[in-house]
């Protein structure tokens, strides 16, 4: 029987918000359906080496944390971008999604270089920003998905594969730009905080499918699509 | 002149917002935009104190102007909780002369976090208490780095700092500032590994590498000491020991103290409290004696009888810290018991955020409560964070619509505990529900 091996990057630095619950998410379906499943972990000063997991997270931090990551995550950007290009399955939350642009500013002011996937910046505020996001996913736009964004940065540049198309609050800057996140190959990310994937069950399966293949076998969400309509109704659509 | 008019027309506006029931807020709000500098201007005959942090800000506060009161002192302090610049402005324009002297020998103040700097922009601050910085409500504050930043913006020279020995983060704040630490040693209740799951501490806020901890009081709150860099918890000036949760007796520094309410969180406020009196000039033995006599408000707690069966609110904050010492109340009780957890919409704003329910160590409840009952506005989104936790269908039952709640109740069995995670008043709607009519 195949192990599900999944990898949590800067799990101790990058840690706010109840991200762990996407990790969470994976791993509990997973196991539900039979397979066998390992978390692996490699925080700062470990080496980050991409190859075999099935799928790789890494999530929101503080914004100093952000800045002391980068040089040892730019350290292993070929590692990473070629990751990417073979299709391996990540989810990128929060401003950890900024590690991937060309660069961006640091809390002080400075400038950090990213490992430049995009071909972004993002400038730093030091104000919080806090929006709603009611959005369908690009992979299927019949579904409506809901998250939340708190950040103290805005991504500046073209976005040409953007992971949701906004239809309320706001997209990868302040404005409802209409677009927020990327979807490259299998690269997910957005500035969507927290349980993005225990509220949003048709992406947890998405992610699921593509992980899995045919070893996948579907489940019940019917609480989660409850929960997830009943948020959803609240907003004027 | 406008200093003087400001004055005179707040304190008007304070009488007459008596009547309105608006006596907080609005007195400090007119008379800031008559003169918006009125802080700056204020003279001081005695000194002046303020309290913040993430959790504890009321009660301590508080309990320092119970100290000095019962030392003989006259105090003057914002008891209603009005931590903003117009509540601060609203306190001490109802305490000061039409000359803007305020002629109390300490003023006590609690200050909201993120509003310590527009208060002590221009007013003046001697002694400052840092209780603890967690994270806090996500849509309000932030992460802790963002709220120390901003309570670094209200230190001045000539401020003394009492700060918080266990917590690795807010004592980091403005290095170069004197102060004194407080801070307790390990407890029968204390744990070698974090039980919260919000751990806002995991590396070093200086080097970025691992924290290691001896024990935890709770959350990111214990003894640390990194394990690269030479960071680690400090020596505390005011340090409590043999802390007994059935009696309420513990030691300051050796000295005998007592508390009557006997949580890890009310014994740290307790000594923190204690630790600014004695800065303040205060003999310890007198400091100690005055805070055994203090009575925390019960407020955010109530028992009533439903159905024949007792039960207990507790109104928490929204953050996770608040809930989860709520939860750890719960877990205290022996008896058999349902957990109500009441959770609406973000306060104030309206967002649909639940996040911080993922920060929530829930799971402590498994095999401890018979049932747990969702309710709220976001009754559904508690559930899907309680079966990610793992909790068995037949624990958990969910009812948006309050008024249905009762008859989810009489499924339930044992002690109701309502755990109402939402702004005050707005437990209301449940309480109308479940307890009888007064």
């Amino acid at each position: 029987m195949r192990e599900v091996k999944l990898l949590h990057l800067y799990s101790q630095t990058l840690d706010l918000y109840g991200d762990y619950s996407n990790l969470t998410a994976i791993r509990r379906r997973v196991e539900e359906m039979g397979y066998p499943c390992r978390v692996a972990y490699a925080e700062l000063g470990d080496p980050i080496q991409p190859e075999g997991y099935d799928f790789i997270y890494m999530g929101h931090g503080k914004a100093r944390n952000l800045a002391a990551v980068a040089e040892h995550f730019c350290s292993y950007g070929q590692a990473l971008l070629d990751a990417v290009e073979r299709g391996q399955l990540f989810l990128v939350t929060g401003n950890a999604r900024l590690l991937w642009g060309k660069s961006f500013e640091t809390y002080d002011g400075g400038q950090q270089k990213g490992i430049g996937l995009f071909d972004t910046t993002a400038v730093e505020t030091n104000a919080v920003f806090v929006s709603d996001v009611v959005a369908h996913p690009a992979f299927d736009e019949s579904l409506t998905s809901y998250g939340f964004v708190n950040r103290t940065s805005h991504i500046v540049g073209e976005n040409p594969c953007p992971l949701f198309r906004v239809v309320k609050g706001c997209g990868d800057g302040t404005e409802a730009s209409g677009a927020e996140g990327n979807l490259y190959h299998n690269l997910f990310a957005t500035w969507q905080m927290g349980p993005l994937l225990a509220r949003n069950p048709a992406i947890l399966k998405e992610l699921l499918h593509r992980m899995l293949g045919e070893d996948y076998r579907d489940f019940d969400t019917s609480l989660e699509e409850k929960a997830l309509a009943l948020t959803l109704k609240e907003f004027d659509l | 002149m406008r200093f003087a008019i400001a004055v005179l027309i707040g304190r008007v506006v304070r009488f007459a917002g008596r009547f309105l029931h608006r006596s907080t807020n609005l007195p400090g709000q007119v008379a800031l935009k008559i003169c918006p500098d009125l802080l700056g201007r204020l003279t001081f005959q005695g000194k002046v104190i303020a309290v913040t942090g993430s959790n504890g800000k009321t009660t301590t506060s508080n309990l320092i102007a119970h100290i000095l009161r019962q030392n003989g002192y006259s105090v003057v302090n914002n008891t209603e909780g009005s931590n903003l610049t117009a509540g601060v402005a609203t306190t001490l324009l109802c305490s000061c002369t039409l000359g803007g002297h305020v002629a109390a020998d300490f003023v006590v103040l609690e200050v909201d976090e993120r509003y310590s700097r527009l208060i002590f922009k221009e007013m003046k601050l001697d002694y400052f208490l840092i209780n603890n910085l967690l994270r806090d409500q996500v849509v309000r504050n932030g992460n802790p780095d963002i709220v120390l930043d901003k309570i670094a913006q209200a230190i001045h020279p000539g401020v003394k700092l009492i700060l918080n020995a266990n917590d690795p983060i807010s004592q980091t704040i403005s290095p170069e500032t004197p102060r004194a630490y407080f801070g307790m040693a390990r407890t029968e209740r204390s744990t070698d590994t974090c039980v919260n799951l919000t751990q806002d501490c995991k590396v070093c806020p200086y080097c970025f590498h691992t924290m290691q901890y001896e024990y935890f009081h709770y959350n990111h709150i214990g003894k640390f000491a990194c394990s690269h860099c030479d960071y680690h918890m400090p020596q505390p000036d005011y340090l409590a020991t043999d802390v007994n949760f059935e009696t309420g007796d513990f030691c300051i520094n050796g000295h005998p103290a007592k508390v009557t309410y006997t949580t890890v969180f009310h014994f740290m406020n307790t000594t923190a409290a204690v630790a600014v009196a004695c800065e303040a000039g205060l003999k310890l033995e007198d400091v100690i004696a005055a805070a055994a006599t203090f009575e925390v408000s019960r407020e955010r707690y109530d028992e009533f009888d439903v159905g024949g069966r007792k039960a207990v609110l507790m109104l928490t904050k929204q953050n996770p810290v608040s809930l989860d010492q709520s939860i750890s109340f719960v877990l205290t009780r022996p008896e058999e018991k349902t957990v109500v957890l009441f959770v609406n919409n973000v306060i104030y704003t309206e967002n649909k955020d639940i996040s911080w329910l993922y920060d929530v160590a829930f799971e402590r409840l498994k095999g401890q409560a018979d049932y747990i009952v969702c309710s709220g506005s976001r009754a559904y989104d508690i559930a899907v964070r309680l079966k990610l936790g793992g909790f068995e269908d037949s624990v958990l039952k969910v009812e948006d619509d309050l008024k249905k709640l009762r008859g989810v109740m009489e499924s339930t069995t044992g002690t109701i505990y309502i755990l109402a995670a939402s702004a005050f008043g707005d437990e209301d709607g449940i309480l109308d529900v479940l307890r009888p009519q007064k």
